[in-house]
């Protein structure tokens, strides 16, 4: 399904797709895109012409002795003694006193909130109950659905997108 | 010693519960009392309504919309605006369901299910609903203007409209496109919190070339049956019983919800619809004269009276009469439903 996301992923590979780095397929779902949001459209622009300008400048060259010192760095880094692992830090750190009975009390608190929030928020959508079959079936009840829903739309701030919905809803899985 | 450092941590354990209590368990309440910050807010949240309300009337437009209903199922279509000749929706997803209202006759075309529908124009009312528009915040309805969001690359001001302390009905919130006034996006939750419905842009294109045939009636596909809509709408009971539709009116409605319209089918044993309306939200009271049809029964359960779930998350509350069966839909809460219900038996 094509979502709010769409516009996000398309716009996190434009420069790939500018620079044909992309794998075919997501070129070709991108270019698709592109044919139906001028929002993107214009993004791509923008980056096309910055591509362009980048182009034109000299290409930085490394100097003389750059392969020379990076070789250096390279042998010093070999000689250092191993860095300590986040494993061996995490141990001697659980050794030391009083830490368990802190991560203890603290992993407490973090198991309590979550408990809290998933029974007090009411925002979040409510799932019907399985056994709530939806009415579809009748011409009278779906007459009075449309009227309803018609209503609604003729609210100072109602919209007939809901009529296709409706319209629509034997044709649809639910969360599709 | 452990046990004396447990015993210890049993306030740091009641304060850390306090506080997620304190700061999670309802939500924002509504606060009576104007104070100016809450006056700015409301008169900032009231302008960008208005201009909303005069965008709609004025910007001509080409979208990608999608509209997600309350169980997840969604459409995707093409909406072509423009505010002189009409509103077209046509869809992606699924395929094969084309409205379009010219202002004049609303056209609903379903090639699965070979339906052609047309009937009245829901956008002639549309200088009315602007009307109605800017009288919105005066009344039952409270708006908060609540930040700024982006939307399909584009920024929009937030404005939730929700029905004052103690009254009944569902919310909105708008995405208000801060260029052209565009709404951009739309949600719509029942008094619960339950998600009704979620409306929004995936693209914009603002004054596009349209073409006249976008806006004209569409054709008649072979072999689809044409229902048009002949019924009739009465403006008060009065005018709706001269012409003989007699309809029962509830003893009870919530705060704020005035009667809109009856609309009574041609024959005398058409079904009748009386409707009421917030600016927001409607409330639906459907006669059926017949017999109940076997899913509500079964919903019913062996039962006289109930509740029922409707497509698109509509809720309703089904009963027998005498007469046939009534229905009464909208999204409010149980107990409220039920009251409504028993003040019209």
């Amino acid at each position: 399904m094509a979502s709010m996301l769409d516009c996000n992923k398309i716009q996190a590979g434009l420069s790939e797709y500018i620079d044909s780095a992309l794998p075919e397929e997501l070129a070709e779902a991108t270019r698709a895109h592109l044919r139906s949001c001028a929002v993107c459209t214009k993004i791509a622009e923008e980056l096309t012409q910055t591509s362009r300008l980048l182009a034109f400048l000299p290409r930085p060259e490394p100097s003389e002795s750059f392969e020379r010192k990076l070789t250096l760095r390279l042998a010093g880094q070999a000689l250092r003694p191993k860095p300590i692992t986040l494993g061996e830090k995490l141990s001697a750190w659980w050794i030391r006193p009083r830490v368990r009975p802190a991560v203890a009390s603290a992993l407490a608190v973090a198991a309590l909130i979550p408990l809290v929030v998933v029974r007090v928020r009411p925002a979040s959508p409510v799932a019907l109950p399985t056994h709530m079959q939806t009415v579809t079936e009748n011409r009278e009840v779906e007459q009075a659905l449309q009227e309803h829903l018609t209503a609604k739309t003729s609210e100072a701030f109602g919209d007939s997108s809901g009529l296709l919905l409706a319209s629509a809803h034997n044709e649809l899985e639910p969360g599709s | 010693m452990c046990h004396y450092r447990a015993v210890l941590l049993v306030p740091f354990f009641l304060s850390g519960f306090a506080l997620a209590q304190s700061s999670l368990t309802k939500p924002k309440p509504v606060k009576p009392v104007k104070t100016p910050f809450v006056r700015l807010n409301a008169g900032l949240g009231k302008q960008i309504l208005r201009r909303m309300t005069k965008a709609e009337l004025t910007v001509s437009f080409l979208g990608r919309e999608v509209t997600v209903g309350s169980d997840g199922r969604n459409t995707e279509q093409w909406v072509k605006r423009d505010p002189k000749r009409g509103i077209r929706r046509e869809s992606i997803k699924p395929e094969g369901i084309l409205l379009v209202d010219n202002q004049k006759r609303q056209f609903l075309v379903n090639q699965k299910e070979k339906l052609y529908r047309e009937g009245k124009s829901q956008l002639a009312e549309f200088q009315k609903r602007y009307l109605e528009a800017l009288r919105v915040g005066e009344g039952t309805l409270i708006i908060e203007f609540q930040g700024q969001d982006s939307i399909a690359g584009r920024l929009a001001d937030v404005v939730l409209v929700h029905p004052a302390a103690g009254r009944a009905g569902s919310s909105r919130r708008f995405w208000v496109d801060r260029e052209t006034g565009l709404r951009l996006r739309t949600e719509e939750r029942a008094q619960e919190g339950r998600i009704l419905s979620n409306t929004y842009y995936l693209s914009l294109e603002l004054n596009p070339v349209l073409r006249d045939e976008d806006f004209a009636p569409p054709p008649i596909p072979a072999g689809f049956p044409r229902t048009v809509d002949t019924q009739k709408r009465y403006a008060t009971l009065e005018e709706a019983a001269k012409d003989g539709v007699i309809v029962r009116q509830p003893g009870w409605l919530p705060a704020g919800f005035r009667l809109r319209r009856i609309t009574a089918s041609q024959g005398p044993h058409s079904p009748i619809h009386v409707q009421w309306g917030n600016d927001l939200t409607a409330i639906s009271l459907a006669l059926v004269h017949g017999a109940m049809p076997p899913m509500i029964l079964r919903m019913l359960a062996g039962n006289e009276a109930g509740f029922v779930q409707l497509n698109n998350g509509e809720r309703a509350y089904a009963w027998k009469s005498s007469e046939g069966y009534y229905m009464l839909l909208g999204n409010l809460p149980d107990d409220q439903l039920k009251r409504i219900a028993d003040s019209v038996k």
